[in-house]
C-alpha cells in the first residue's frame, strides 16, 4: 500500500471516529451555558432509567451501569472461558513466566528504552535514598528534603587507616547493599504507566516501578513528570536529537525533583546515546545516574556510574555493572568516598531459605572476602550480617512494605 | 489553531460570554479526544471522558494560568481522568463482568480495525500527531503550534507512524 492510499483511508474513516456533536451539546447543557432541549439519547444510553436530581435534571449514570445488562449466557460463558484460561496458566511450566530460583537477572540487559532507563534511574535512587536514613532525615509530606540523607550518616573527612577495613567502610557498603541486593535478586524491576495524582497535577505522566529484593518483597516507587523534544536537528543521514524529562520522585511521604536527559547522535551507521537521571536530595545536592555505554560487534556492554554531588563538588560515586563469572552473573561495584574506595564483587549464595552475598575484592588496598546474610531482627525488622574473617557487623536494612 | 484566538475566547468565558465555548471547543476538542481515546481505547468512554473533561476545566478556570498553554493543561486533565478510569477498570476487572462488557459482548467494536491497529502499534505521541494530521485534517505547523513541537518533529514522527501502519499491513496481507 502507497502512502498517499494509505492516508486516504484514513481521511475516509476519520468520521466514524469522530467523537458526536452530541458530546458538544451535552458539555454546554452541563456547563449551563446554553438553553437547549434535552437531548433525545443516544443508543446506549438509558435516561429513562435514570434517578433524577432535585432540580429535575437527569443524573449521569456511573459508567458501564449505561450499558444494557450482559446476557447471562454470555456472562456465563466468560466465566467458563476464564476458568480455562487459568487452569492453562497454572500448568504452564514455572519457568516460563519466572527464571529459576537463585538464577540472577541482569537487569542492565532489560534496559532497552529511554523510559526502562528512567524507571531504573527512579528505582536505583528511590533505593539508595532509602537506604540513605530518608525517613531520619525528616522530609515533609511532598517537600523537597533540606538535608541530604547521605551526609549525616558517613564521616567523608574521617582519616583513612591504609589497608584497614572498619565500621566506617562498611557504613559506606551498607547504603549501596540494598542496591546490591536488588541488581541480583532473580526478579526483574517493573515500571508501568500510572494515573497522576491530585497533588502532582502539573504533571502530564505517571509512572510506577516496583523492584524486587532478595526475599522476594519488592518496593514500589512513583515518578510524576512531563517530557518533552530539546531539539530536533537531521540532515543527510545524519541527525542530533535531545529529550528532556522533569517531575518528581515519590518515596513514601517525600518529593524529590527529578529530571532525565537523552541525546541521541546518529552518524551514518554508528549512533550514540546518552542519557542521565538525576534527584535533588538536598538544599544543594544532587544524586546522578548516568549510563555508559559501549557495542562491538554484537556484545554490549553496559555500567551504571552513580554520583553524589554537594553545592558543585563530587563527594560520592558508585559504579556498578554485571560480570560473567563462568556459568555465573555477578555484579562488580566500587564506591569512592573521600579517602575511601571499595572495589567488589557480590555473588547470589541464596539457597535454603537463607539470603546471602558473598563478596571478594579490595577495601582500601587490602584484599578481603565476605558474607554478607539478611537476618530478621527481635523487632521485625530485618538486619545485614557481614561477617569479616571472624568479626560480625550488624547494619539495619531498609524493608520493603508493599508485599 | 490560533493560540491568541483561544486565549481571546477564554478571556471571554471567563467574563461570562457563554458563546465563546464553541470556539474553545471547537479550537481543541480533538486533540484532547485523541489522547483520551488512546488510553481508553473506546470510542464511547471516550466521548464519555472528553465530556467531563471539559466539564472539569471550564468549572475550574481559575486553576488555569492565562497565555501558558490551555490546549496541554485540558489534554492533561484529559489525560488523567482516562488514566485514573482505566486503573479503576483494573481494579473492577475481575468482579464485574457488566463493566468488561466491551471485551466480552460479540458486538462489533466501535473503533474501525484500521484506528485499532494504529493504537495497537504506535507510540502516544505518534498516534496522536497521526490523528491531528492525517483524521483531524489539521497542517502540520498547525499540529506543531497545538503540540508545541518543532514542525520537522511532527512531519517525523507523521511520516514515521505511517510507515509503521504501512509495515503492519503489509504483513497482514
Amino acid at each position: 500500500m502507497k502512502k498517499r492510499e494509505l492516508e486516504k483511508l484514513l481521511q475516509e474513516q476519520s468520521a466514524s471516529l469522530l467523537p458526536s456533536e452530541e458530546t458538544k451539546k451535552k458539555i454546554k447543557r452541563d456547563l449551563g451555558i446554553a438553553d437547549l432541549p434535552a437531548a433525545a439519547p443516544s443508543p446506549c444510553e438509558d435516561f429513562a432509567f435514570a434517578p433524577a436530581a432535585a432540580d429535575g435534571r437527569p443524573v449521569r449514570p456511573a459508567r458501564g451501569s449505561r450499558r444494557l445488562p450482559l446476557p447471562a449466557l454470555w456472562a456465563a460463558a466468560a466465566v467458563a472461558v476464564l476458568l480455562v484460561v487459568a487452569i492453562i496458566l497454572s500448568l504452564l511450566p514455572k519457568t516460563n513466566i519466572l527464571p529459576e530460583p537463585g538464577k540472577v537477572n541482569d537487569k542492565f540487559a532489560a534496559i532497552r528504552t529511554t523510559e526502562d532507563f528512567y524507571a531504573y534511574g527512579a528505582a536505583s535512587v528511590g533505593t539508595l535514598l532509602r537506604s540513605s536514613g530518608l525517613s531520619a532525615a525528616g522530609t515533609r509530606a511532598y517537600t523537597a528534603p533540606t538535608a541530604t540523607p547521605f551526609a549525616s550518616r558517613t564521616k567523608a573527612n574521617a582519616p583513612r587507616r591504609s589497608g584497614s577495613l572498619d565500621e566506617t567502610d562498611i557504613e559506606l557498603l551498607n547504603r549501596y547493599m540494598p542496591l546490591a541486593e536488588e541488581l541480583l535478586s532473580d526478579g526483574t524491576i517493573v515500571h508501568a504507566e500510572t494515573a497522576v495524582p491530585d497533588g502532582f497535577g502539573q504533571y502530564a505522566y505517571g509512572m510506577s516501578v516496583s523492584c524486587p529484593d532478595m526475599t522476594g518483597q519488592t518496593a514500589t516507587y512513583y515518578m510524576y513528570y512531563n517530557k518533552e523534544m530539546l531539539s530536533f536537528e537531521s540532515e543527510e543521514g545524519e541527525s542530533e536529537e535531545e529529550y528532556s524529562i522533569e517531575g518528581v520522585l515519590v518515596i513514601g511521604d517525600a518529593a524529590y525533583a527529578v529530571r532525565g536527559e537523552q541525546e541521541i547522535e546518529i552518524e551514518e551507521d554508528e549512533s550514540e546515546n546518552e542519557l542521565s537521571f538525576t534527584a535533588d536530595v538536598g538544599s544543594d545536592a544532587s544524586l546522578r545516574v548516568e549510563r555508559e555505554y559501549e557495542s562491538e560487534e554484537g556484545e554490549t556492554e553496559q555500567k551504571f556510574v552513580y554520583t553524589l554531588t554537594e553545592q558543585g563538588e563530587t563527594i560520592e560515586s558508585a559504579e556498578l555493572e554485571y560480570e560473567r563469572e563462568g556459568e555465573e552473573t555477578e555484579l562488580q561495584m566500587t564506591v569512592r568516598r573521600g579517602g575511601q574506595e571499595l572495589s567488589l564483587r557480590f555473588a547470589n549464595r541464596a539457597e535454603n531459605g537463607v539470603f546471602r552475598l558473598a563478596a571478594r575484592g579490595s577495601i582500601n588496598g587490602k584484599q578481603v572476602a565476605f558474607t554478607v546474610e539478611i537476618a530478621a531482627g527481635e523487632n521485625g525488622n530485618s538486619h545485614y550480617i557481614y561477617t569479616v574473617d571472624e568479626k560480625i557487623f550488624d547494619f539495619d536494612r531498609p524493608d520493603n512494605e508493599d508485599d | 489553531m490560533k493560540k491568541d484566538l483561544l486565549e481571546e475566547k477564554i478571556r471571554a468565558y471567563r467574563a461570562g460570554d457563554g458563546e465563546a465555548f464553541d470556539a474553545i471547543y471547537d479550537m481543541t476538542y480533538k486533540a484532547v479526544y485523541f489522547r483520551i481515546l488512546y488510553i481508553v481505547r473506546d470510542k464511547m468512554y471516550a466521548e464519555d471522558i472528553l465530556h467531563d473533561a471539559y466539564l472539569r476545566a471550564l468549572q475550574h478556570l481559575d486553576a488555569y494560568r492565562p497565555g501558558s498553554d490551555f490546549l496541554a493543561w485540558i489534554s492533561r486533565i484529559g489525560r488523567n481522568l482516562a488514566l485514573n478510569f482505566i486503573e479503576k477498570k483494573k481494579r473492577e476487572v475481575q468482579t464485574d463482568f457488566q463493566e468488561e462488557e466491551f471485551r466480552f459482548s460479540a458486538k462489533e467494536p466501535e473503533i474501525p480495525w484500521l484506528f485499532a491497529l494504529a493504537q495497537e502499534i504506535l507510540a502516544e505521541d505518534e498516534y496522536e500527531i497521526l490523528m491531528l494530521c492525517q483524521v483531524a485534517g489539521y497542517k502540520r505547523r498547525e499540529v506543531a503550534a497545538m503540540l508545541a513541537l518543532p514542525v520537522g518533529t511532527v512531519t517525523w514522527k507523521n511520516n514515521e507512524a505511517l510507515k509503521k501502519l504501512r509495515r503492519h499491513l503489509e504483513k497482514e496481507k
